[in-house]
């Protein structure tokens, strides 16, 4: 019994000191896109709310610096990467789960092999390839994004689709479903916190890619948000308390989606963590 | 069953939504999957409608340069176009982030593109860009146009020079200077350093012997971070690496001194700014822009508590130059801007509206650029600007500054001895 009470305790206190540990860096920026430039650093830099608190950070980072626009198309060059990567990935998974053609494992370590490739090494390559085709500085970049995201999820998808029982698609066949009918309305809807954990997943990393876009975008209309964080800063000093205020604006819809679509993300990590 | 479909359902609603919120930046789209494509076409057309603004004929040259967010690229390029109805300057805006602009015009130059026709360099670039044929040699433009090299900032004249030829011209020169508390030191040692006649041991001792007064709490800063800031403030402290172990022997002993905070060695220009900035250091090495920082609001320091010194052995030269893509289509216009705004009227409006130091020369003088500048009305700054050494040249340059970095470093913090050090910096020279 008092053993027991014991090691709760110990867990309260490892869960507690985790908790500080990973919440302090958030609470920090939180409060540090309050403060004025000087009370950054200084004899005033460990007060918890500044002497004199300010909106000007948010003010200059919204209207001044175009983060609301970076937010905007963050937001839809993840989308169409999200859709993009889903939909050419849920078909190749399932021709490679169902169908049994020659050099399947080579082609899926082919798959793997090129989501191993260092992103520096093919970002000369691909500016080539993108300003001889004149589409630099457009949506175009999803493409490039969708290369780094395909092939994690063509292996994710494979192995969701593999957990659906054959029998369920036999009878499709026979109720008369053809190959396209039997995988948009009975394997996709079924594997779908698997769809789910590829498409949170997709939409993350397109949504925090640095090299590519900050490569291929350089105009201002289309920067993303991790690339026009990096505007927010002089030749030799760094703003932080914009950064600090730019940081709460970008992070808040992410949040929000985390929040609203938390179970799913959990079902779906946690459906493929097991191989049945 | 129906919870999966409910999910799926989800799933899309979140995604299209997502799409729809995303887009209403650039289009009033409907939220079907051709959005992507309308929205592919209308920021096309968009791209395409800013790269032909001005009035429908001139000919728009492009220019890759960051934003100071003080107007003066701004006047330089309404100034250009006022003036002349042929060309119009399409202004693409880089980031301030050196190492990241270095590698976004690298690859856009090795890939041959000639997207930009002017970009901004700067200064230990010019070696690299010129070894590997990415910018144009400038001097038969020079010539026609009646330019000397003499007519320009000596150091920056440098920097951009690679194999005896002109490959790039100044923008602005930036150079190390001095800042020191006039209020702290008095008469007598301030003149002395003004005049810059007085050695780095002189200077430590002056730091010793001032540390602590006025609310100090440290004697002097620089920067001694293992980065390309070690190179320059060794350049400075080893005179344009003529002497290297005399040079580095007096850093460590800066170092070591307990005039100088005791993590100096993980300072960068920030730092040292902010150390200076907050009243905690008597003396501070650090570039021109402190100044403006003094005037702002939270300063503990006034721009009248201070003064400016030249380092005793020359200033290392920073700032920024213009060069001319070799593989620009329109090199006629690339180079009327890039002469306007480096000694023609351009280089003035750019200098008194973002308060710079020309780098044309003769703009120095010049009544508005002074008002614009007040410390080119000091004594000490005119000093350290006619006395700007650049750093070592070389067509490998960041290789050759990293392995300068490293092994400085090093004996700074102890983990080898001077002369294994000075033979190997010697050795990365030749």
């Amino acid at each position: 019994m008092s053993k027991n009470k014991v090691f709760n305790i110990v867990c309260w206190i490892f869960i507690i000191a985790f908790l500080v540990v990973s919440v302090f860096p958030f609470f920090w920026i939180f409060i540090s896109s309050f403060k004025p430039e000087a009370e950054i650093f200084g004899a005033n830099c460990y007060r918890i709310i500044a002497e004199n608190p300010t909106l000007d950070n948010y003010k200059v980072v919204i209207f001044e610096k175009g983060m609301i626009r970076a937010v905007g198309n963050s937001f839809a060059m993840s989308a169409i990467t999200t859709i993009y990567v889903v939909v050419v990935a849920s078909m190749s998974a399932y021709i490679i789960s169902r169908f049994k053609f020659k050099g399947k494992s080579i082609l899926m370590g082919l798959i793997l092999a090129v989501a191993m490739f260092p992103q520096m090494i093919v970002i000369g390559p691909i500016f080539n390839m993108f300003y001889k085709m004149n589409i630099l500085n457009s949506y175009w970049v999803c493409l490039a994004y969708s290369t780094i995201t395909l092939p994690s999820a063509v292996w994710i998808m494979v192995a969701h689709f593999n957990q659906v029982p054959l029998a369920l698609e036999e009878a499709a066949k026979i109720d008369g479903c053809s190959t396209w009918m039997t995988l948009w309305k009975i394997i996709f809807p079924i594997a779908a916190p698997g769809v789910f954990t590829t498409a949170i997943m997709s939409f993350i990393s397109a949504w925090n890619e640095y090299l590519l876009s900050c490569t291929l975008n350089i105009d201002e209309k289309v920067q993303t948000v991790p690339v026009r964080l990096s505007y927010l800063k002089d030749q030799f000093t760094v703003f932080w308390s914009q950064i600090s205020a730019a940081t709460v604006v970008v992070v808040i819809p992410t949040l929000l989606i985390v929040l609203l679509f938390q179970k799913r993300i959990v079902a779906g990590i946690a459906n493929g963590a097991v191989k049945e | 069953m129906k919870k999966k479909v409910l999910a799926l359902l989800l799933s899309a609603t979140m995604v299209m939504g997502v799409t729809a919120c995303g887009n209403s930046s650039s289009t009033s789209g409907d939220t079907t999957a051709e959005t992507s494509d309308t929205a592919v076409t209308a920021e096309a057309a968009k791209t395409d409608a800013a790269e032909n603004k001005g009035d429908g004929n001139r000919e728009m040259i492009t220019i890759f340069r960051s934003d100071d967010g003080n107007g003066a690229m701004e006047a330089a390029i309404k100034g250009f176009e006022e003036s002349q109805d042929k060309y119009g300057v399409n202004w693409v805006v880089a980031t301030n982030d050196t190492d990241q602009t270095k590698s976004q015009l690298n690859t856009a130059f090795s890939a041959g593109s000639s997207e930009y026709d002017l970009a901004s360099i700067d200064t230990v670039w010019a070696g690299d860009m010129a070894a590997a044929g990415y910018i144009e040699p400038l001097d038969s433009y020079m010539k026609d146009a009646g330019r000397s090299v003499a007519d320009y900032n000596k150091g920056s004249i440098q920097a951009g020079t690679y194999n005896a030829k002109t490959y790039a011209l100044p923008l602005y020169p930036d150079f190390g200077v001095l800042f020191f508390r006039s209020d702290i030191v008095p008469e007598e040692d301030s003149a002395k350093l003004v005049s810059g006649d007085y050695t780095w041991d002189e200077l430590l001792a002056m730091a010793e012997k001032y540390k602590g007064e006025g609310g100090t709490k440290t004697g002097i800063t620089f920067q001694a971070n293992q980065y390309e800031g070690l190179v320059c403030n060794a350049n400075e402290f080893t005179s344009n690496y003529t002497k290297v172990k005399d040079g580095l022997e007096v850093m460590k002993k800066f170092v070591d001194s307990d005039a100088t905070p005791d993590d100096i060695l993980v300072y960068q220009e920030s730092e040292a700014c902010n150390s200076y900035v907050n009243g905690e250091t008597v003396f501070s090495r650090n570039w021109p822009y402190v100044w403006g920082t003094l005037a702002t609001e939270g300063s503990a320091v006034a721009q009248d508590q201070t003064n400016v010194a030249p380092l005793p052995e020359g200033a290392c030269i920073g700032g920024w130059l213009v060069a001319m893509n070799a593989k620009s289509e329109h090199k006629e216009g690339a180079w009327a801007f890039l002469d306007y705004i480096t000694a023609g009227e351009g280089q003035k409006l750019f200098t008194s509206t973002g308060g710079y130091v020309p780098g044309y020369t003769a703009y120095v003088e010049d009544a508005d650029v002074l008002a614009a500048n007040q410390l080119l009305s000091k004594e000490g700054f005119i000093t350290a600007l006619n006395n700007t050494i650049a750093r070592p040249a070389s067509d490998n340059y960041q290789e050759l500054s990293d392995a300068l970095q490293i092994s400085m470093h090093k004996y700074l913090s102890g983990k080898t001895e001077l002369d294994a050090t000075v033979t190997e910096v010697e050795g990365l020279l030749k």
